[in-house]
């Protein structure tokens, strides 16, 4: 039977952006979660203009990454509930291409909209425009590696019942380096140095996980559809 | 079409543990094929595990499955369609847009006819734009069974069914049989597990677990 790929392709980015746009309160509540945080911050640190500047990058990262989290172990999990995940597996294509479109869709449709609230922000901590300019490129290359990090997390975790508790543990030290280059260009920048060996690092690590992620979490949704 | 009368579908001593439940062990079955196999077996017999290893969502500890020759895997995953007795449609999107998508992740032709054309044998095409969580078991079994009215579907060499009739009212009822039939008369096999007394069909092989 002739098997039309690019069906495929159109298939699994419509599911994919439908249900985000359906289930639009996963974002929304990323967005009131990070300014949450945002606003807290400044206020227990106290008025002074210098301490918070000395902070200010970093409040803007924990930000994202703790709006993030959440949303990152449930990659799959309403897939694998309602049995999309048994629909992949018998899918012409392979289930590691399936994973990284739905990890590239699941960025572009969640993540990157959130770098719009990157300047927003930042102007509210009186961020410098130069950092904004690096922070917004920062989180676009990174957050791409996060995505990878949570598919592998929330895949190992799918047959658990209390997955909840243990995909932050899991992705909180994969995504270390991630941390460590992302704020190694900030620093460069902030000191007059090169940015670019600490951003050639962080793209690096994507790329890594580029390639172990999909293989990493298709074995593991193969184990959790076949317990 | 000759080469394909003469695949079968064999088990050979089969065994098969679930965690610590030993569900078969030197299982022998050779299913009719093309026709109608219906599967039986009280509750927690492993009706479902056989059709999921078939299927080969679940592996066999040991023994050999003989699918249609020596069919390799990825050939027999586009060469059948395994409809369980939960309903695999996603929550969040339409009837019509389940069907779509489906068709689209099985590499087939979708355009809104066809899918139309399906829901409406099965009488549920009022319900096209309703969202899947707002509808009734039934109208959810009927919309699952739509899969099997598309032209691709006729085309595979089998049907893995888990208790299809579950749900279904009458006319529902009458016009699986009818899809069954022309699918059996067009060589397919249908594997079915079903606790039904009564068979309408000409042609089939009861198998008791």
């Amino acid at each position: 039977m002739k098997i039309n790929f690019k069906n495929i392709l159109i298939a699994l980015i419509e599911k994919e952006f439908k249900s985000y746009l359906r289930s639009i309160n996963n974002f929304m509540n990323m967005i009131v979660f990070m300014i949450a945080i945002i606003i807290l911050f400044p206020l227990t640190v106290g008025p002074s203009e210098e301490k918070l500047t000395l902070v200010s990058n970093a409040i803007v990262w924990i930000a994202l990454i703790v709006s993030i989290i959440p949303t990152l172990d449930k990659i799959y999990i309403s897939d694998f509930k309602n049995g999309w995940l048994e629909q992949y597996y018998y899918s012409p294509l392979l289930l590691e291409i399936i994973i990284l479109i739905k990890c590239f869709v699941f960025w572009f449709f969640l993540i990157i909209p959130l770098t719009i609230f990157i300047p927003i922000f930042s102007i509210l901590l009186n961020i410098p425009f130069l950092i904004i300019f690096w922070n917004i490129i920062i989180f676009a290359i990174g957050s791409l590696g996060f995505c990878l990090i949570g598919s592998i997390c929330s895949s190992l975790t799918l047959g658990t019942k209390s997955n909840n508790l243990i995909s932050p543990l899991l992705i909180l030290p994969l995504a270390i380096p991630i941390f460590i280059f992302g704020n190694g260009v900030v620093e460069a920048v902030k000191s007059n140095y090169d940015p670019l060996p600490n951003l050639y690092l962080l793209i690096t690590v994507c790329l890594i996980l580029l390639i172990i992620s999909p293989l990493i979490s298709a074995y593991s949704i193969k184990i959790a559809l076949t317990k | 079409m000759t080469s394909r009368l003469k695949d079968n579908m064999i088990l050979k001593n089969i065994s098969l543990t679930r965690g610590l439940k030993t569900i078969f062990s030197s299982l022998n079955i050779e299913f009719l094929c093309p026709g109608l196999n219906i599967i039986k077996g009280e509750n927690g017999s492993g009706k479902t595990s056989l059709l999921m290893m078939i299927s080969t969502l679940l592996q066999e500890d040991r023994g050999t499955i003989i699918r249609f020759g020596k069919l390799k895997k990825n050939d027999w995953l586009n060469e059948h369609i395994l409809i369980k007795q939960n309903s695999s449609l996603s929550d969040e999107l339409t009837i019509e847009e389940n069907l779509k998508i489906w068709c689209g992740l099985k590499g087939w032709d979708f355009n809104t006819d066809k899918i139309e054309k399906s829901l409406k044998n099965f009488g549920i095409l009022k319900y096209k734009n309703f969202l899947v969580s707002e509808c009734s078991s039934g109208i959810k079994k009927k919309a699952e069974l739509s899969k099997l009215n598309f032209d691709e579907s006729f085309k595979l060499k089998c049907w893995l069914l888990d208790e299809p009739l579950n749900h279904l009212d009458e006319n529902g009822k009458l016009f699986l049989k009818k899809i069954m039939d022309k699918f059996i008369n067009m060589n397919g096999t249908i594997l079915q597990t079903s606790h039904e007394k009564k068979i309408n069909h000409k042609n089939f092989k009861i198998i008791k677990l």
